[in-house]
């Protein structure tokens, strides 16, 4: 199984690069058999990666410890879950998982396009390929997944305890289906730059695929977070770390991508824009894991320790040269004829958008580059955490949810004051009211009550839109309010859908907000019986426990909730230790009694043998919950945008 | 909103008035960088320094010691106990961390040197960008009163005393609102698609 995982890599390398080969000849010479044979060759790519994935779970769940990669990331006690998910748990299967998922996204966009974009399917096959053969070639020569030791293990050493979360194990393949996800539209932008057509129909052939990417990149970016809360034991959710930056950054472009495109679909414009947003998501993509593989964020000189970096920075060098010069080429094609006819207008401001998210994304990645750079510069890493991108975030990301609340109300081509002033009366008054509420209650921190005013302003502006348009719907079709509703948005899914996702951020804003500005922290070091208080909470504690679950020896430290004098609830923080090898640190198992108001948040952080004490970490985490929600909300909002639309004459603009 | 287009007569004179704005601009990034960079005045000497501090444990790199709760961010959090209650001066407990544990102890830049270049670039960024944006939506629209109806959808003509579109004028009638209303909406549903 071992060189059948083997040959089939090394098969797959063949083949995509005689996908890309007979794809860019078949179409210089015109020869549609040629073009074809390349969509075969494409095809049987993801076959070929998806026997070698095959083979590596296979070897993952059968405890081949030969093969060194299930050695290092397998273990023959861990449950059947956590021996699949190894696939992405170690570096070299991370990248069979990246190439199995850009295979199978691009057999599935190139089958469904075959006949409709056939002028552009033969660069979309070629820039598929392309990408899918340099991780092939990764994997052939730097991150061999088939690799074997020149011994055979009684074990393996297993999965990195942390890993082994419900969480973390569909974590990494949202954000690889997201990263991946948008090749598509990048291919299609290519094509469309290499073939001259460039009008709006690669837009509207990977519309679905760009909301579909930014799906996965959002679940996986929350989910990313949860994890962190619920795992790491530090009370937050989001430590600006280099690879959840990694994430977030084309997270930040895609949507601005998302946002601008509307502007071309309808108007034409902004062509260029949109050509270099796109590559740009999907740079910062492969950026990402360059970023958290190659070693650079550590330290300059780490990057060529391993033959990983150079491989990841050729490639971007060559992809930036090859889309930047097409986008060069095409230059005088590619220059529309800008117009808007008023300066107030939805256009406007979703450019405005677009700045901010450009800017927030740049702040990202500028302050993740940093020590890099300086270190490049001066020899002197000057270290950027936490409080660099709190302090310059939260500006721009307060900047965004005004635009986020402005931008609906304000109609297409043209707005006046008159309608302006209408429309952002009750939303404006809305958000004073909360502000001044806030203020009232003794909330006085500026960046919080600037978020929950502009959250009330935002609500209200969604709101205000489906109320009116409901009541609009209902009193042309005489409908109830909820069909009305229903009928609302699955007429123009894609809008609603919309609000619905800025709602979802809207709860997000909160919770961040809520858990950033209030936390409340309590260190406390007490005996059996022995209580310490915490946001109104009275937590006792009752004894120390030790016992051995499943091979780990756990120390537990259960307390007894009081609220108001009355028993509310059990908690029992943990510290697991894991046998050999995992047993450097222990980990920690976060006690969290949740619910809509805040998150009693309690880690086990020390404890005496002697005389049974425990020193505990205690948070009270107002809010925290709204973030979930925001994130579920989120996704069903993305979910209603992509629902495709019935009407044949509704899915294409207009003026396309 | 004022037409910025309208602001100065003829496109020398708007270049003009984009190139002064663009300059103010980056005169502005340089104190909003210095309000970013600012110590925060809120915070007792100890709260303020541990969330400039970070953990040297290894695995928990760049976490403030204020919230990163291992063991060996606790133990820095009481060398800086220590050194506050001892009288030092906030950038004399900084240096000695730097001496102590390397340049990595202090995560968040300074506001001066090369370390300021960290907070001003996204500042330079937004700042200029937002000038740039508003000298296209300008320039863009300058045009579109050269040629009208571009999207050739015809747009409805305000009156340019007061900026009201016909449809606007309608629902001014306070009667005619809802009306006025489900027009937008039927207006944006079926030209526009969304």
């Amino acid at each position: 199984m071992i060189q059948f995982g083997h040959i089939c890599l090394v098969l797959a390398f063949a083949m995509a690069g005689y996908t890309v080969a007979a794809a860019l000849l078949g179409v210089r010479k015109q020869e549609a058999g040629l073009v074809q044979s390349a969509r075969n060759a494409l095809y049987a790519t993801s076959a070929l990666i998806a026997l070698a994935s095959g083979s590596l779970v296979y070897l993952l769940i059968t405890d081949q410890f030969r093969v060194r990669y299930v050695a290092e990331n397998s273990r023959t006690e861990m449950p059947l879950v956590y021996k699949a998910s190894a696939l992405w748990g170690g570096m070299a299967g991370s990248l069979l998982l990246w190439t199995l998922l850009l295979c199978l996204f691009s057999s599935i966009a190139c089958w469904q396009n075959r006949r409709r974009h056939a002028a552009l399917m033969p660069y979309v096959y070629a820039t598929c390929m392309g990408t899918a053969a340099f991780f092939i070639a990764v994997q052939l020569f730097a991150a061999d997944p088939f690799e074997t030791l020149p011994f055979t293990p009684v074990d393996g050493r297993g999965l990195n305890p942390l890993l082994q979360n419900p969480a973390m194990a569909i974590h990494p393949p949202n954000l690889y289906l997201g990263y991946v996800g948008f090749t598509i539209p990048f291919a299609f932008a290519l094509a469309a730059l290499a073939s001259g057509r460039l009008d709006t129909s690669w837009l509207h052939a990977t519309r679905r695929w760009t909301i579909l990417s930014w799906f996965f990149l959002s679940a996986g970016i929350t989910l990313g977070a949860q994890w962190a809360y619920v795992e790491l034991g530090w009370g937050g959710f989001w430590g600006w770390d280099p690879v959840e930056n990694a994430s977030l950054m084309p997270w930040l472009v895609g949507t601005a991508y998302l946002h601008s495109v509307m502007i071309e679909e309808k108007k034409q414009m902004l062509k260029i824009w949109n050509m270099l947003l796109i590559i740009a998501t999907f740079s910062l993509c492969v950026f990402g894991t360059f970023l958290t593989r190659s070693g650079i964020v550590s330290s300059v000189h780490a990057f060529t320790v391993s033959s990983l970096g150079p491989m990841f920075a050729g490639y971007l060098a060559v992809m930036l040269s090859i889309s930047l010069g097409l986008v060069a080429l095409r230059l005088p094609e590619l220059r529309s004829r800008h117009r808007l006819e008023s300066v107030l207008s939805r256009e406007s401001s979703f450019l405005f958008n677009n700045l901010v998210l450009v800017a927030a994304c740049f702040a990202v990645l500028w302050g993740t580059m940093f020590p890099v750079i300086t270190e490049f510069l001066r020899g002197v890493r000057i270290t950027v955490g936490p409080p660099f991108f709190n302090r310059v975030n939260v500006p721009i990301l307060l900047l965004l949810l005004l635009l986020t609340g402005i931008g609906p109300l304000i109609a297409w081509r043209r707005a006046s004051w008159p309608s302006l002033r209408r429309a952002f009366a009750l939303p404006a008054g809305f958000a004073a009211l909360t502000a001044a509420a806030l203020l009232l209650v003794g909330v006085t921190d500026l960046a919080a009550l600037m978020a929950f005013g502009l959250s009330a302003f935002v609500t209200g502006t969604i709101s205000q839109e489906f109320w009116r348009g409901t009541r609009a719907r209902s009193a042309s079709t005489h409908e109830r309010w909820y069909r009305a509703l229903a009928g609302l948005t699955w007429r123009n899914k894609r809008r609603y859908g919309g609000y619905v996702i800025h709602m979802g951020i809207v709860c997000m804003a909160i919770g961040i907000a809520g858990s950033s500005v209030f936390q409340q922290e309590v260190t406390a070091t007490v005996t059996p019986g022995q209580t310490f208080d915490i946001g109104g909470y009275r937590m006792q504690y009752t004894n120390l426990q030790s016992f051995v679950s499943s091979g780990v020896e756990v120390v537990s430290a259960p307390l007894i909730a009081f609220r108001h004098g009355v028993a509310q609830f059990r908690m029992s923080p943990q510290r697991h230790f894991h046998p050999p090898p995992n047993n450097d640190n222990p980990t920690t198992e976060v006690a969290i009694w949740s619910n809509l108001r805040h998150d009693l948040y309690v880690v086990l952080t020390a404890w005496g043998a002697e005389d049974n004490s425990a020193t505990f970490k205690a948070f009270l985490n107002p809010l925290v919950k709204w973030i979930w929600i925001g994130g579920m909300v989120l996704l069903l909002g993305t979910v209603i945008c992509m629902i495709p639309d019935p009407r044949p004459d509704n899915a294409v603009v207009k003026n396309y | 909103m004022r037409d910025l287009s309208r602001s100065v007569d003829g496109p020398c004179g708007r270049v003009s008035t984009f190139v002064l704005a663009g300059l103010a601009a980056v005169m502005l990034a340089l104190p909003a960088a210095l309000w970013l960079a600012r110590p925060d005045a809120n915070l007792s000497a100890t709260d303020r320094l541990a969330s400039e501090i970070g953990c040297q444990c290894g695995t928990c790199p760049n976490r403030p010691i204020a919230t990163c709760g291992c063991g060996f961010a606790d133990s820095m959090l009481t060398e800086l106990q220590t050194k506050v209650e001892a009288g030092m001066s906030d950038k004399a407990i900084m240096a000695s961390f730097i001496a102590k544990y390397g340049p990595t102890a202090r995560i968040k830049p300074e506001g001066s040197g090369l370390d300021f270049a960290a907070w001003l670039a996204p500042m330079l960024l937004l700042l200029v960008g937002g000038v740039a944006v508003a000298a296209f939506i300008s320039h863009w629209h300058e045009r579109a009163d050269d040629l009208p109806a571009a999207s050739g959808v015809p747009a409805p003509t305000a009156d340019p005393s007061t900026g009201v579109t016909p449809v606007e004028a309608v629902a001014d009638e306070k009667t005619a609102e809802e009306r006025h209303y489900r027009q937008i909406v039927e207006r944006e549903l079926d030209e526009l698609g969304d």
